[in-house]
């Protein structure tokens, strides 16, 4: 087969399939798809216009309803998200703030457990950044740190790196980071509602 | 409050799997061939594409079994077959059917099903 004739729509389409399909075993996921592959072989020879291989495709009907009758046959309860999604993201961020460390580790713990997420959501949700925004505190006591503050009352003078760049461009990653990360896993979350 | 849709729905769940086996009864075929077949009849899928999960499971249950067969237009195609256990499970189900279907026709009144 030469993956080059393949139509565009038809490549799309088969994507679809495959990501919402992403629970399912993977043998019969792969079966899955090579069948539908081979009804639009038929459906929609190569050389089909836009608009032929875009009504074969409708015929076909939606990928992620097809999905759902494979797991209906499989006797898998599709996964929708639930508490435990929500919860791990609230426990990646926030909680990261008012439970340091253990917050962060509960949030991680129900990341892994849900079936929602991929392993690649997985893994960017425990690395970016690990230990959530506990990073922040962490990034501007090491700039403190490193102040010193000579200072009568009325008056301070403060010298050292605090506001370099590098530091600041450091808080900004460590604010910013884990909000990318929680947008991202609450948009996943809600696809999977 | 039931939707004409979900009834039919739930109709075909039940059904569907027997009308696949019986277009297989007298000759096996692939996939675009059978779709085809079964959407002749308005009414028995929902969508073409749900008929594949149907034949994955009946493969695996052992009601079909599948072989490659050569296509003049292109590569090789899959080809769906009855089994014995698919004759015998349709076999079942035609008798069963035409007892359920004579039952509910008489509650119904078959005279208001014109």
């Amino acid at each position: 087969m030469t993956t080059a004739s393949v139509d565009p729509l038809i490549s799309d389409y088969l994507r679809r399939v495959r990501t919402a399909g992403r629970q399912l075993p993977r043998d019969s996921r792969d079966e899955l798809v090579a069948q539908l592959e081979e009804h639009l072989r038929d459906a929609a020879p190569s050389g089909s216009s836009p608009a032929d291989v875009a009504a074969a495709l409708d015929q076909l009907g939606n990928p992620e309803e097809i999905v759902a009758e494979e797991s209906r046959r499989l006797g898998i309860s599709p996964a929708r998200t639930g508490g435990r999604e929500w919860a791990a993201i609230a426990m990646l961020s926030v909680g990261s703030l008012v439970l340091p460390i253990i917050g962060w580790l509960i949030g991680v713990y129900l990341l892994w457990t849900s079936r929602v997420y991929s392993i690649r959501d997985k893994l960017l949700g425990t690395f970016v950044l690990p230990g959530g925004w506990i990073a922040v505190p962490v990034v501007l006591l090491a700039g403190s740190g490193t102040q010193t503050c000579s200072g009568t009352a009325g008056t301070s003078n403060c010298t050292g790196t605090a506001t370099s760049t590098g530091a600041w461009v450091l808080l900004a990653a460590a604010v910013v980071l884990p909000l990318i990360t929680a947008g991202f896993l609450s948009l996943r979350a809600r696809e999977a509602r | 409050m039931h939707r004409m849709e979900d009834v039919a729905s739930q109709l075909r769940r039940g059904v569907l799997e027997y009308c696949v086996l019986a277009v297989l009864r007298d000759d096996e075929r692939y996939g675009f061939e059978l779709v085809k077949a079964l959407s002749a009849h308005a009414g028995l899928l929902s969508s073409e594409g749900t008929i594949y999960p149907l034949l994955g499971r009946l493969r695996r249950s052992g009601a079909v079994e599948t072989t490659w067969r050569e296509s003049p237009t292109g590569p090789p195609r899959r080809y769906y077959r009855l089994t014995e256990e698919g004759e015998r499970m349709l076999e079942q189900f035609t008798y069963q059917w035409a007892r359920f279907r004579d039952a509910v026709d008489d509650l119904l009144g078959k005279d208001s099903v014109r």
